[in-house]
């Protein structure tokens, strides 16, 4: 008996990658194929494909993406990952979808415990947003695009700021700040929490800029006094201090959601990163212990085959 | 397309390393014949399955001597570039594994002469899995400038990276910068594109807080931890261990260096439970010894970095070779459990030197054991 790959189909090319649809023989079990373009940069292979590698070579867990294989051919690197068919933002977006408060449950669930996996590893992802959560077949959320992850810095090692797509992006990046830890996932997924509540994004900032403004408004603007130390970081500068939002007020942003899921958004979505809850501490919290149970994965909100419009379509639109 | 792949190697278990580490099959469609190869990662090797590569790679053409003298001085060079482009020093523990490695499977009578490119090429890679990237431009130019005027020693490397005696033009910028990409390609498939690695410095952090280390302690491991890194050490224990015997070399010669009561009173009741950091005696005795014999060669101590640290009148060899000769019984071991027992099988392609047309035309799978 002889195992092989099959590329079937390309459904993607991202800067570093091509992706392709393919199958492990005689198995059949569906594949994602990812080759990296080896010579393509002026300068050798691409961080993020190192970066990409590396972690997913290291992090085993039923929430983040698995790595099936990885092969050389023709010159070629290729990582053959799971089958990951749908992702969290086209299931967000899709308005025909109703969601319970078990399912937010689920999927809040199934991402903090692939976080906490990558955060006890010392991983920070530092790409967090409902399209990087892919949804396998049979419903199980899983972390995926390791590009930006790295490992924890040293206490007197600077990183750049620049991370993180900008509506999920935590506001000590936005304020500039070269030392950071895990806690600016958490802020991601803080802010896909309120959207999967929302349906729509929370904080869409038109650019860097707006995107502060859009914060402070949602969430008030942070002082000395409610976060010490603040004020030295590179890009605070005068800003309009905006009101902390009451509780009532957040009740009444988020109707739907229980006293239980409020305080949890609520620890995840603290200004100061040193307040703001870690993944252990969310996922000990009496939201997930409350009534009612998450959903199990399989019975969570799917699109189904017949909704897409190609298959091709919505590949291209995950990648 | 068809990527035809054994079975075994989907199965990701101890089981193929002790089967072989490197296969190779030919298969034939519709006329066309191609190879595929199965490639186990192995990240850590024991001494005998490096004597065992090193026999094709440097002993057939009797370049050992030749291959010793090569890597000090290269080791030399990628120190004062390391501390010239201000990199953190731990990246030379990668840089020095990829740089070793590659010597273990390709043959060093035909790389020798691009020596210093491939040590450049090892750093480049070895900075981008530490997250310290830079543009192999920056790294081409001030190792130019540091192999046509050696930098004396450290403090003589410390200057502006952009105040360079010798200034390569751009065309021969652009040429080494070939080199250096394509010497990364075959670098990236004697490692597997195994990108796994763990810093010895954050163990070493980890374990003097743990052992609530004096900082003079906690600095004479961290330079010997440094030195460990321009050893064969590398290749053969994981950070984990090597951190450890740092720390346990550091408490040998400590007494016999210093004076300092207090760190002295404090070694005395430094507990060092090997299984408590998950480590086995044998295996901090094998990377003590090694270390030791680093420090035993006069010609290595130019490079050392405990070496500066030391007092100037130190007979720092004498100590270090008396020390060695009570080393077995400092750690009871017995004379016939002193080396690492390992079966090898000689003939595995693993151990050979290294056919990059298999890459080109066929397709190489590559396992990620866990051992």
């Amino acid at each position: 008996m002889t195992i092989s790959y099959t590329k079937e189909k390309k459904v993607g090319e991202g800067t570093y990658a091509v992706v392709y649809l393919g199958k492990q023989m005689p198995s059949e079990r569906k594949i994602a194929v990812k080759e990296i373009k080896v010579g393509a940069f002026k300068d050798g292979v691409d961080m993020s494909a190192i970066r990409e590698v590396k972690y997913l070579q290291e992090l085993k867990h039923q929430n983040v993406i698995e790595l099936v294989d990885v092969f050389d051919e023709e010159g070629n690197i290729n990582l053959v990952l799971e089958f990951l068919p749908m992702d969290l933002e086209i299931i967000i977006k899709d308005t025909s979808l109703l969601f319970q408060p078990g399912d937010v449950k689920s999927w809040m669930l199934m991402t903090l415990r692939g976080l906490h996996h990558c955060h006890r590893n010392s991983i920070l992802h530092r790409d967090l947003k409902p399209n990087n959560l892919l949804i396998s077949p049979d419903g199980e959320l899983k972390i995926a695009d390791f590009g930006l992850a790295r490992s924890l810095s040293q206490p007197n090692e600077r990183l750049t700021s620049n991370v993180v797509t900008r509506w999920y992006r935590a506001p000590e990046l936005l304020f500039g700040a070269r030392h950071y830890t895990e806690v600016i996932d958490v802020w991601a997924v803080g802010i896909i929490f309120a959207e999967l509540m929302l349906r729509t994004p929370y904080l869409p900032g038109k650019d860097d800029a707006d995107q502060l403004t859009v914060t402070f408004q949602a969430l008030g603007t942070p002082t000395e006094k409610t976060w010490p130390g603040v004020s030295a970081l590179p890009l605070y500068k005068s800003l309009h201090v905006y009101p902390e939002p009451s509780r009532a007020e957040l009740l009444n942003r988020f109707g739907a959601a229980s006293e239980e899921a409020l305080n949890l958004m609520i620890a995840m979505t603290r200004m100061d990163p040193n307040k703001r809850c870690t993944t252990e501490e969310a996922l000990v919290c009496k939201y997930f212990t409350e009534f009612p149970p998450p959903t199990k994965p399989m019975n969570l909100p799917m699109r189904t085959q017949k909704k897409r419009e190609s298959e091709e379509d919505y590949e291209s639109n995950k990648r | 397309m068809v990527l035809l792949v054994h079975p075994i190697a989907c199965s990701h278990s101890n089981f193929i390393y002790h089967l072989r580490l490197f296969i190779t099959l030919k298969h034939s469609t519709m006329g066309n014949e191609f190879t595929t190869v199965i490639q186990v990662s192995k990240q850590f090797l024991s001494s005998e399955e490096i004597r065992q590569s090193q026999e094709s790679s440097l002993m057939k053409d009797q370049q050992y001597q030749n291959y010793v003298l090569k890597k000090q001085e290269v080791m030399r060079f990628l120190r004062f570039l390391i501390i010239r482009l201000k990199f953190p020093i731990r990246v030379l523990q990668v840089t020095s594994y990829l740089f070793q490695r590659f010597f273990l499977f390709n043959s060093f009578r035909k790389y020798s002469s691009y020596s210093h490119e491939i040590a450049v090429t090892c750093l480049f890679l070895s900075i981008k899995m530490n997250d310290c990237i830079r543009k192999s431009r920056d790294l081409i130019l001030v190792a130019h400038d540091i192999r046509l005027s050696p930098p004396l020693n450290s403090d003589d490397a410390v200057k502006d990276e952009s105040d360079l005696t010798h200034i390569l033009a751009e065309n021969k910028v652009d040429e080494q910068r070939k080199k250096v990409l394509y010497f990364e390609r075959l670098i990236l498939e004697c490692i597997a594109f195994d990108f796994r690695h763990n810093n010895i410095e954050d163990y070493l952090i980890k374990f003097s807080k743990t052992l609530s280390l004096h900082p003079q302690m906690g600095y004479l491991s961290w330079l010997i931890s440094v030195d460990a890194m321009m050893t064969e050490v590398i290749l053969k224990q994981s950070p984990h261990v090597i951190a450890l015997s740092s720390i346990v070399l550091a408490k040998l010669l400590y007494p016999e260096i210093f004076t300092d009561k207090t760190v002295i009173t404090e070694l005395d009741s430094l507990d060092l439970k090997y299984s408590k950091f998950y480590c086995e005696r044998l295996q901090i005795y094998e990377s003590v010894n090694e270390m030791m014999e680093f420090y035993m060669n006069k010609n290595q101590l130019p490079n050392s970095f405990l070496f500066d640290y030391l007092p100037k009148d130190l007979k720092f060899n004498d100590l270090v070779i008396n020390l060695k000769l009570e080393l077995p019984n400092h750690f009871d071991i017995p004379p016939n459990k002193r080396k690492a027992e390992a079966t090898i099988n000689k003939d595995d392609l693993f151990y050979k030197e290294r056919d990059y047309e298999i890459g080109k035309a066929g397709t190489i799978l590559f396992v990620y054991n866990n051992d």
